[in-house]
C-alpha cells in the first residue's frame, strides 16, 4: 500500500489511520530553526465525520486511503435496502438503512447523488442540497392561515415527514434542503 | 479545477483553488477565500464543489452577493466565466485551468509590499554600514554543509561530486572571518529541504553576521539594537530560557528527565506525536518550547531568550561557568522565531564530535549522512578569531514589518511557483 511521508502531507490528502479512511481538512507545519518540524493535521473521518486532532513529527508517515468521489442514482429501496448504481461503470451498490442515515427522507427513485469510495465501497451517499418532493398526505390547513410561522407535520411521497408551513396542502410539490431537513419553499401548486 | 479569480482592484490577478465541498468567501481569517474588506461578512458567500457542479449560496450577507449582476435570492449554479461581485471586489469563476494557469506568472505578493521590502533592505544594509560592517558575499552552492540533525540541504552533484545549497551562509562567513575579515554582514538566500508554511519556504532569504571580539551580551545588544530600528520598538527584554519555562511552564528544563518533560506535555493541551520513536529529551524541550513558551514571547516588545541548553548548543561555544547551557540566543517578536545567535564554537575537535553525534542521530532518522569534516573545519583548525555570529530571518522581518500573516504575502515567488 502507498505511503505519505510528512513531506507530501497538504489539505486534502485521504489517509487510513487505525483502518477507517480519513481525510485532512487541515495542516499546519510548525518548526523551530534547529529542532524537528511537527504537522498538527486536523483529520475527517470519512465514514463517521468526526474530526481527529493528529500531530506528525518530520520523517512519520501515513497509509494512502483508496478514496474516490463519484457520480451515482438512487435506483430503489427494498426493506432495508437501499440500492444505487455507478454513473459511470453502472456498477451497483447496495447500503444498509444504517449506512444512509436520514438521507432515506429523500430519496427519490432515479435521483442523482453524490457517494464517496473506499476500496471500491461506498461509505457514504449525499442527495442533492435541495430536493422536491410531492405532498402525500397533510391534515388541512385552517382558513385564512396564510403566514409562514404556523406550522404542521406533512408526509411526503419517500414516506417521511417534513414540518411545513400551515399552508401547504396534498399534492403541492415542497422543496426541502437535505442538509437541514427544513422546508425551504412551495415549488408548485397542483 | 475550478477557480476565482479577482479581476479588480489592487489584488487583480490573484486566484483561489476551489477545493471540494464547501468554500466559504468571507472577511474571516478561516475563510477559504479570505476578503479583507469591511463590506463583507465574515461568512459572507459559500461556493459549493460537488462532483462536476459548483453552486453559489449568500450567506444572508448584509450587502449582497451579484452574480452576473444580479443579486443572489436563491442558490446558483456558476457557468465557467460568470462574474461574482462581492462589496467592490469582482471575481471571475473559471473551470478552465489554462486560463487560471496563465495568471501563474504573477507574484503572491502585491507590488507595494515589494516596494516596501525594498526599503526594508536598503534601511538594513544602512544599518550594517553605519555599525561599521563590511557586506560579503559567500557561495550559495558549496562542498561543505551544515550538519544538523533537523536541516535538510538540497544535494546538488556538479561534475560528479555531491555538492549542497546553503542552509545558511554560515560556513562561507566563518572562514572569511578565519581569513582576517572583522565584522561582516551578507543577507543572501538560503534553502532548507522540506520546510513550508506561513513562516516557511523552502528558499529564503537570510540576514547574516559577524562580529571578531563581541561578547554574547554585545551581540545580543546590537541584535536588540537593530530589531528595535528595524521595527520601531522602544526597547527588548532579555529572558534566559530556564526563567521562561520556569515562569510559563513551572519547570527547570535544564535538570529535568526526559519523563517529566513528557509528564508535563500529557497534562498541557495538546496533542502530542503518536510515535515516539527517535524522540529524546531535546526534541520534547522543543516542543514545549514552539507550543507553549514561544506563543507568549515578544508581544509587548522584542525578546531576546539566551542561555540555550548546552545539548542544543549546534556551533555555540558552551559557557565558560555554566555547564549546562551554551552560549547561544534567540530573539522572538509577537511569537515569531526570528533570529539565531551564537557566541561561536572555537575548537575543531569539538566541532568534529558534534558532528559524529549528529550523524548517528540521521542515521537512525533515515537521513542522508552528511561530511564530518570541511573547510570550516580546516579554518577552525588554522584558528578562527574568538567572534559571535547571528542569523536572522529576512521575509519574517518583512512580514511583521508590514503585518502580513503569510510568506507568501512577503515574497516574490513562493517555491510552488518559483
Amino acid at each position: 500500500m502507498a505511503s505519505y511521508k510528512t513531506n507530501d502531507f497538504r489539505k486534502g490528502l485521504r489517509v487510513e489511520i487505525d483502518n477507517e479512511p480519513y481525510l485532512m481538512i487541515e495542516m499546519n507545519f510548525v518548526k523551530p530553526g534547529k529542532g524537528n518540524a511537527l504537522y498538527k493535521c486536523k483529520l475527517r473521518n470519512l465514514i463517521r465525520g468526526t474530526v481527529l486532532d493528529r500531530t506528525y513529527k518530520g520523517g512519520d508517515s501515513l497509509e494512502a486511503a483508496d478514496v474516490e468521489e463519484i457520480d451515482c442514482q438512487f435506483l430503489y429501496r427494498q426493506t432495508d435496502t437501499f440500492y444505487f448504481m455507478n454513473n459511470t461503470d453502472f456498477d451497483q451498490y447496495e447500503l444498509s438503512e444504517e449506512q444512509v442515515g436520514d438521507y432515506w427522507k429523500y430519496l427519490k427513485e432515479g435521483m442523482k447523488c453524490h457517494a464517496v469510495l473506499w476500496n471500491g465501497n461506498p461509505i457514504t451517499i449525499t442527495p442533492p442540497n435541495h430536493v422536491e418532493l410531492t405532498v402525500e398526505f397533510c391534515e388541512p390547513g385552517a382558513k385564512g392561515d396564510t403566514a409562514t410561522n404556523v406550522t404542521k407535520p406533512v408526509k411526503v411521497e419517500t414516506g417521511a415527514e417534513i414540518i411545513c408551513p400551515a399552508f401547504i396542502e396534498m399534492g403541492n410539490i415542497i422543496k426541502v434542503d437535505t442538509r437541514t431537513g427544513d422546508y425551504v419553499e412551495r415549488a408548485s401548486v397542483k | 479545477m475550478a477557480y476565482l479569480i479577482i479581476t479588480n482592484g489592487l489584488d487583480k490577478g490573484q486566484h483561489f483553488v476551489l477545493s471540494n465541498g464547501e468554500n466559504i468567501v468571507g472577511r474571516d481569517e478561516e475563510a477559504q477565500i479570505h476578503l479583507s474588506l469591511n463590506a463583507v461578512n465574515r461568512q459572507h458567500a459559500c461556493v459549493v464543489v460537488q462532483c462536476d457542479s459548483v453552486l453559489i449560496q449568500d450567506l444572508n450577507s448584509v450587502n449582497g452577493t451579484f452574480v452576473n449582476g444580479e443579486r443572489l435570492q436563491q442558490d446558483l449554479l456558476l457557468n465557467d466565466g460568470d462574474l461574482i461581485q462581492i462589496a467592490d471586489l469582482e471575481m471571475k469563476f473559471c473551470t478552465d485551468t489554462a486560463a487560471s494557469e496563465s495568471h501563474k506568472f504573477r507574484s503572491t505578493s502585491t507590488v507595494e509590499t515589494l516596494i516596501a521590502r525594498s526599503g526594508l533592505l536598503k534601511q538594513l544594509r544602512e544599518f550594517f554600514y553605519d555599525s561599521g560592517f563590511d557586506e560579503v558575499e559567500t557561495p550559495v552552492l558549496s562542498a561543505d554543509t551544515v550538519v544538523d540533525r533537523y536541516l535538510h540541504p538540497i544535494s546538488v552533484e556538479v561534475a560528479g561530486k555531491q555538492h549542497w545549497l546553503q542552509t545558511s551562509p554560515e560556513f562561507g562567513m566563518k572562514r572569511l572571518i578565519a581569513s582576517g575579515m572583522q565584522a561582516i554582514f551578507q543577507i543572501c538566500h538560503a534553502f532548507r529541504d522540506e520546510e513550508r508554511g506561513p513562516l516557511h519556504n523552502l528558499e529564503f532569504t537570510m540576514v547574516e553576521w559577524y562580529q571578531v571580539g563581541h561578547s554574547t551580551q554585545e551581540a545580543m545588544d546590537f541584535l536588540g539594537k537593530l530589531i528595535t530600528s528595524m521595527l520601531s520598538y522602544s526597547g527588548y527584554d532579555t529572558i534566559s530560557y530556564s526563567d521562561a519555562f520556569q515562569q510559563i511552564l513551572k519547570i527547570d528544563p535544564l535538570k529535568s528527565t526526559e519523563k517529566e518533560l513528557i509528564n508535563v506535555i500529557a497534562s498541557l493541551d495538546f496533542e502530542p506525536p503518536q510515535d515516539w520513536r527517535g524522540m529524546n529529551r531535546d526534541d520534547w524541550l522543543d516542543l514545549l518550547m514552539t507550543e507553549f513558551i514561544q506563543p507568549r514571547l515578544g508581544f509587548e516588545q522584542p525578546c531576546i531568550l539566551y542561555d540555550y541548553p548546552a545539548s542544543q548548543s549546534a556551533l555555540a561555544r558552551l559557557h565558560p561557568e555554566k555547564p549546562l547551557v551554551a552560549e547561544r540566543f534567540e530573539l522572538f517578536v509577537q511569537g515569531i522565531e526570528l533570529a539565531n545567535g551564537y557566541h561561536e564554537l572555537l575548537d575543531a575537535e569539538q566541532l568534529l564530535q558534534r558532528n559524529i553525534k549528529t550523524n548517528a542521530l540521521r542515521q537512525l532518522d533515515d537521513r542522508p549522512e552528511l561530511p564530518n569534516d570541511s573547510y570550516l573545519a580546516d579554518a577552525m583548525r588554522h584558528g578562527l578569531p574568538d567572534c559571535c555570529g547571528v542569523a536572522l530571518g529576512f521575509d519574517r522581518l518583512v512580514m511583521l514589518a508590514l503585518g502580513k500573516k503569510s510568506i507568501r504575502d512577503v515574497i516574490p515567488f513562493p517555491f510552488a511557483r518559483a
